[in-house]
């Protein structure tokens, strides 16, 4: 099977073609002869038969009469008949009466085979037997055996003449078939010839010849479409190439502006990380200078106030004896406006530390650290400080925010001029910042004096009636607006004050929140 | 000498004794020669036609006379029930014409060899042939004898003996005057055939 | 303090100088009290073998010329001087000051009192400490 699958479409249809018209001849031929021999013996039969009964007919009289001479002269006429073998009469005994030989070999039928009628082909030889009847009774058997030299002579014959009719029919066939199996493979082997040198030279402009319109057409269009359809994709595939081409390169152009450019950017953003560092650093440093200044000219300026105070005790001291009250008083001023002095000192350090002096911000529990203060601040009995909210956890510096409470409340009971004194700490969350505030029933602030208490060393009274640095709240002030929060108060004069104040809740960066309270700051 | 003593004496005795062996022979061979001549006389009647007046498509049997001396014995016994054309057949024995010319039923007998379709006349009625041949004529009837000169004497079928075999001779001309058609299978069998010229003359 | 030692004070401001000799006096603390103005004055006091080896040092920081810090890291660095023990008497409440004095090797860093009742109580410790604390024999 495999060896027809691999010949060329030519070759299978020629043997394909031939195969069959052979074995349709071979089948035929065979058949024929069979029905021939068939045919032949039958006839042979039948001649023979009449052969015998014609025998029979004759030799009635000579059976009857035992005439055997005339018997044997009646079967000499099968002479003409040259396959006849042999014939024979049989008496009713069965008993050879005349016979007749072709040749002189002498075949006798033995009386084992003798029958009444009939035929039996056998060794080669057709023996027919027929009963000689006169007025209804058997007188006598007729046998004839002729040879079957005639039909193998036939057969012979036959097979010859089949032979050659297979020979010449299938030349006949094999030249048709040559020339018409073009009708089949030339198309298809054009359309293989095509698509080889499609898929060699990958031309799709080729196209195949349609040349019937059988399957083979059908295949061919198909195909010739099938090219169609390639040659446009790949038009269409070259076309999209070139414009993926250009759009890459404008892309590719594109990404590397954007990449200058975010080369660019990330240098200017490292530059200005540099230079953030670097004022950062700078400003550490100015920081450092401003805390160590601060310290040198606090230092400095209290040194000679310490020596002016000491100075003016031992001449208190000493010379006591020798002053009058006047003179004592004037010593004693003289005392106050120093430690006033070193007050005012302390308040500027107080006031430069703010904002300068690193600490960590942590969660800060209001709850526990307010009346904490609340106790270092110790307000007299006839005042009562209470926290009439729920103070939230804050994240901020410790001191700091102790500071603005401290300072905020301490002033409360500092101003406060009424017999009771009630001074209330409340929170209210709002969105984004807590609104803190302190609110007494002292003596309360004109309006026109709302901003001017958060300046440096304002205060509203007088300095001999409340010793006061006049920093408290400018300090206050600064924490929270540090904070990024706002500081204000409401007041109504004799009645009280509330001082609010708010802070954001997000934890805004650090740094960044110092150094704008510090550049704040420092205008 | 001793040797032809012997041979002599052998032949004396053959011929002693041959003559009865022949005659024991001739006995039996008798017997069997009318068997041959019994069956014969039937098969003649299967290759012979009569007329339609003498044997007409009736079951009427054929009848086989058998006038004289008869020599067949029970000859006729194996065949005499088998039917021929589809009769059966009757065997009669006439006596001979002189002993019928003297009997009393002589007219009825002669009327019932008349009758007979084959009249196998025997050797007892040698002299007597040509006249019981002129007793059966002109009634389609088979002369048959194994005498000779019967077909001369205008008899049909005559029976002879060659070489110890039975065969016959046949007068044709007789047997047309007998109205009978003898068939030529029967005929060519014959071994001589008789036509009688015209003027009476015999030709063989 | 063993009564004959001189007590060696490093202090600039006469005023506070002036404090410690009156505390000296309230205290009736016999040892002669030297006094100089700066380090300068002091390393030159020290040096002058002629001088008599106080028995312990009390040191200003903030000074001109050479302020205490440096006296001392000379101080220390002389294997004879640095036996002398140095307590250091100043204003700066500086934890910078505090941990160089340390390192220097001071016996007590004292912060001077505004309050000069307070400060005497101050030089009656000092007087007492050194009373009872065995001192190396000088030269």
């Amino acid at each position: 099977m495999s060896i027809l699958q691999n010949m060329t479409i030519k070759h299978k249809l020629m043997s394909i073609i031939m195969l069959a018209c052979i074995t349709g001849l071979v089948l035929t031929g065979v058949i024929l002869i069979v029905w021939e021999i068939n045919t032949f013996r039958k006839e042979l039969i039948h001649s023979l038969s009449t052969q015998a009964e014609m025998i029979a007919e004759n030799s009635k009289a000579a059976l009857a009469f035992q005439d055997a001479e005339d018997a044997k002269q009646t079967l000499q006429a099968l002479h003409v008949e040259p396959s006849i073998a042999f014939g024979c009469v049989y008496n009713k005994d069965n008993k050879l009466f005349a016979t007749y030989y072709r040749d002189y070999a002498e075949i006798k039928v033995h009386p084992s085979e003798l029958q009444e009628s009939g035929f039996s082909f056998a060794g080669g030889f057709l023996t027919v037997f027929k009963p000689i009847i006169l007025d209804g009774e058997t007188i006598g058997t007729v046998c004839l055996r002729s040879d079957l030299s005639p039909m193998y002579a036939m057969i012979k014959n036959h097979i010859s003449v089949i032979i050659a009719v297979l020979l010449f029919s299938s030349l006949v066939a094999f030249l048709v078939t040559s020339r018409l199996q073009k009708v089949i493979s030339e198309p298809i082997l054009s359309l293989a010839e095509v698509a080889k040198v499609v898929s060699e030279k990958k031309d799709y402009s080729t196209r195949a010849l349609k040349q019937s319109n059988d399957e083979v057409g059908l295949l061919i269009d198909a195909f010739n479409e099938m090219l169609e359809q390639i040659q446009y994709r790949d038009l269409e595939l070259v076309d999209a190439k070139e414009q993926l081409e250009v759009r890459v390169e404008q892309r590719t152009a594109e990404l590397t502006t954007a990449n200058e450019q975010l080369t660019t950017e990330v240098a200017e953003r490292k530059k200005a990380e540099e230079r953030q560092a670097e004022l950062l650093k700078q400003l550490e440093s100015a920081n450092k200078e401003l805390n160590d200044f601060a310290h040198i000219v606090s230092h400095d300026l209290k040194a000679p106030l310490r020596g002016i105070k000491t100075l003016a005790n031992w001449i208190s001291t000493d010379y006591a004896d020798k002053l009058d009250e006047d003179g004592r008083d004037q010593i004693d001023l003289l005392l106050s406006r120093v430690d006033r002095m070193h007050n005012l000192i302390d308040g500027i350090l107080q006031y430069s530390r703010v904002g300068r002096v690193k600490e960590e911000k942590i969660q800060v529990t209001l709850n526990e650290l307010v009346p904490n203060i609340i106790d270092l601040i110790a307000p007299p009995e006839s005042i009562t400080i209470t926290i009439k909210d729920e103070l939230p956890v804050i994240e901020c510096e410790k001191t700091r925010i102790t500071q603005v409470f401290q300072n905020l409340l301490s002033n409360a009971v500092k101003y406060m001029d009424k017999p009771q004194g009630q001074v209330s700490i409340g929170c209210d969350e709002k969105e984004g910042y807590w609104r803190f505030s302190i609110a007494d029933n002292g003596p309360g602030i004109e309006e026109r004096h709302f901003d001017k208490i958060f300046q440096i060393f304002q205060t509203l009274s007088p300095r001999d009636e409340v010793e006061s640095t006049g920093i408290g709240l400018t300090v206050v002030k600064k924490i929270v607006e540090m904070y990024g929060g706002k500081i204000w108060v409401e007041s109504k004069v004799g009645e009280g004050s509330t001082f609010f104040f708010t802070l954001p809740k997000q934890k805004v960066g650090g740094k960044n929140a110092e150094l704008q309270a510090s550049i704040v700051s420092r205008r | 000498m001793r040797i032809k003593a012997y041979i002599f004496v052998v032949l004396a005795l053959a011929l002693f004794a041959a003559p009865i062996l022949v005659q024991a022979q001739d006995d039996s061979a008798q017997s069997r020669e009318y068997q041959i001549k019994a069956a014969f006389l039937y098969n003649f009647t299967k290759f012979v036609d009569w007329p339609e007046e003498k044997m007409p498509d009736s079951n009427e049997p054929i009848i086989i006379g058998v006038i004289g001396k008869d020599p067949f014995g029970d000859a006729f016994e194996p065949i005499k029930d088998k039917p021929v054309k589809g009769k059966s057949v009757i065997v009669k024995r006439f006596k001979g014409l002189e002993e019928l010319e003297k009997s009393s039923e002589r007219h009825p007998q002669i009327e019932a060899i008349r009758k007979c379709h084959l009249l196998f006349i025997c050797r007892s009625e040698k002299q007597k042939l040509k006249e019981t041949i002129d007793l059966v004529k002109d009634h389609s009837v088979l002369t048959v004898a194994d005498s000779e000169g019967f077909l001369e004497s205008g008899g049909i079928i005559n029976f002879v003996m060659e070489e110890k075999k039975v065969c016959f001779e046949i007068n044709v001309t007789a047997a047309k005057r007998a109205k009978l058609e003898i068939r030529s299978q029967l005929l060519k069998l014959a071994k001589r055939i008789v036509e009688e010229k015209p003027s009476g003359e015999e030709k063989s | 303090m063993r009564n004959s030692k001189p007590v060696l004070l490093v202090e600039d401001d006469s005023v506070d100088a002036m404090t410690v000799k009156r505390a000296f006096k309230e205290l009736k603390v016999l040892n002669p009290l030297v006094l100089t103005t700066n380090g300068e004055e002091a390393l030159q006091y020290l040096r002058n073998k002629s001088n008599g080896k106080p028995c312990v040092t009390l040191l200003d920081l903030n000074m001109p010329k050479m302020n205490g810090i440096e006296f001392l890291k000379i101080v220390k660095a002389d294997d004879v001087l640095r036996k002398i023990p140095v307590v250091v008497l100043t204003t700066s409440k500086e934890e910078s000051d505090i941990v160089e004095s340390f390192k220097l090797s001071v016996a007590g860093y004292i912060v001077k009192p505004v309050d000069y009742k307070k400060f005497v109580e101050a030089i009656r410790a000092i007087e007492l400490y050194w009373t009872l604390s065995e001192l190396p024999d000088g030269e």
